[in-house]
């Protein structure tokens, strides 16, 4: 809790010095950015926690709008339950950025995406299923709404913070269907460019 | 009876969204035309006959003919859990036509309503979860083509950005598969039974999610 109150300072600091120099919007058509992170989530039907690397690049089409691409590499999952083996995630999307006078971009998105997902029966030593383990990969949609912020620099870095609910099913021909919904949460230092050159 | 209904109605907006489009194309081809948009959607499968509702992914692409028409070619991949008994398994591959009452323009704010309507082959493949432990069903797979028709709205976040929501009815054409879920009084649990039927009409609503993004104006025209 502390360590949480002092992180919420010290970005209140950041993004205050930001604003008392400038009153326009930074973010604007043009900026590129990428990140990379481990990324902890909540498999929140299977009271298990999981671990993925999150990457990301976006791109901005307006000062509102910016199209971006999501990649999970799943490490692991912890809890009672560990249902998964495999549960590697992409997504294609939009975010909606709102209006602001200063470095700070909070954002809402929505993306489609697909699962790559393998049950665990077929790797856990204390389950033994015979001919039926399942041992294949399956793709399984999903849908990914998310919210988050961004607080960039002057240049090249910016801090970022998201939280995404991810709502899908594990379908495959063998084991029963898995609920896939999970909330996950990124957090790190980022990388931008600007593409286009402003007009001042 | 109802089936047939459907289909008419599906080939009586088709009809119009063209004649309309083509009376309009002539005012407006130096402006709208040409432009293509790439895009993501999410679909909502419900009200098929298991009753089960599936989710899907696609993407497709946009080409505009004109401020009232636009053409739009997608393809979908859908999953749906038949009351965790069977899975089925839905890919469209497609074309739909969009006829604006409104004209419609690619730019920020513009939210435009239209009426859709177009075609689709699919393959479907439904199968009891199980495997080779699945009894007294065989997989069940087949081939069809399907019409569909709906509405929708379009709203642009940008000058060349938009989001689309459409719920639309697909009506497919073809051999039916009909997945009923019962009691089993030998185990005393749910079972399900999957059957091929013959040559019949079956559909489902689809409601996509799309989010869009303005390319290139292919025909590459000097704004006047």
């Amino acid at each position: 809790m502390k360590k949480l109150f002092l992180v919420v300072v010290m970005l209140s600091a950041v993004e205050a010095s930001f604003s008392q120099k400038e009153k326009k919007q930074f973010i604007h058509k043009g900026i590129l950015r990428a990140q990379a992170t481990i990324s902890p989530g909540m498999l929140l039907k299977e009271n298990a926690s999981t671990i993925s690397i999150h990457g990301n690049l976006e791109y901005y089409l307006a000062d509102n709008v910016s199209i971006r691409g999501d990649g999970f590499y799943f490490l692991q999952v912890n809890g009672i339950n560990h249902p998964l083996h495999i549960n590697h995630s992409v997504f294609a999307g939009a975010s909606y950025h709102f209006k602001t006078k200063n470095h700070f971009d909070p954002y809402f998105s929505f993306a489609p995406g697909i699962a790559i997902t393998q049950y665990t029966d077929c790797y856990d030593p204390q389950i033994t299923y015979g001919d039926i383990c399942n041992d294949k990969a399956y793709i399984n949609p999903l849908i990914s709404p998310a919210i988050g912020f961004n607080l960039y620099f002057q240049r090249v870095f910016h801090l970022f913070a998201e939280a995404r609910y991810i709502s899908g099913k594990h379908l495959s021909d063998d084991s029963t269907p898995l609920s896939l919904n999970e909330l996950r949460f990124s957090f790190g230092l980022g990388w931008n460019l600007n593409l286009i050159k402003q007009k001042k | 009876m109802k089936n047939i209904f459907l289909l008419a109605a599906t080939l009586f907006l088709m009809f119009i969204g063209i004649e309309g489009a083509f009376a309009q194309e002539t005012q407006d081809l130096s402006k709208e035309s040409g432009k293509l948009q790439l895009g993501m959607r999410s679909t909502v499968s419900a009200f098929s006959d298991d009753g089960a509702n599936g989710m899907g992914v696609g993407g497709q692409f946009r080409l505009k003919l004109g401020s009232r028409m636009n053409t739009d070619w997608y393809s979908d991949y859908i999953t749906t859990d038949i009351g965790g008994l069977a899975k089925r398994t839905d890919y469209h591959i497609g074309w739909s036509v969009l006829y604006y009452p409104a004209n419609n323009e690619i730019k920020k704010g513009k939210l435009t309503p239209y009426i859709l309507a177009g075609h689709c082959f699919d393959w479907t493949d439904v199968k009891k979860n199980g495997g080779i432990y699945a009894t007294h069903n065989a997989p069940q797979k087949r081939f069809s083509s399907a019409v569909q028709c709906g509405l929708g709205v379009h709203y642009n976040l940008s000058d060349n950005f938009d989001m689309s929501l459409t719920p639309q009815y697909m009506l497919h054409l073809g051999k039916d598969i009909e997945a009923h879920v019962f009691d089993n009084e030998i185990t005393g649990q749910k079972d399900i039974l999957i059957e091929q039927k013959d040559l019949g009409l079956e559909g489902h609503l689809l409601i996509n999610l799309s989010l869009n993004v303005y390319v290139v104006d292919l025909w590459n025209k000097k704004s006047k």
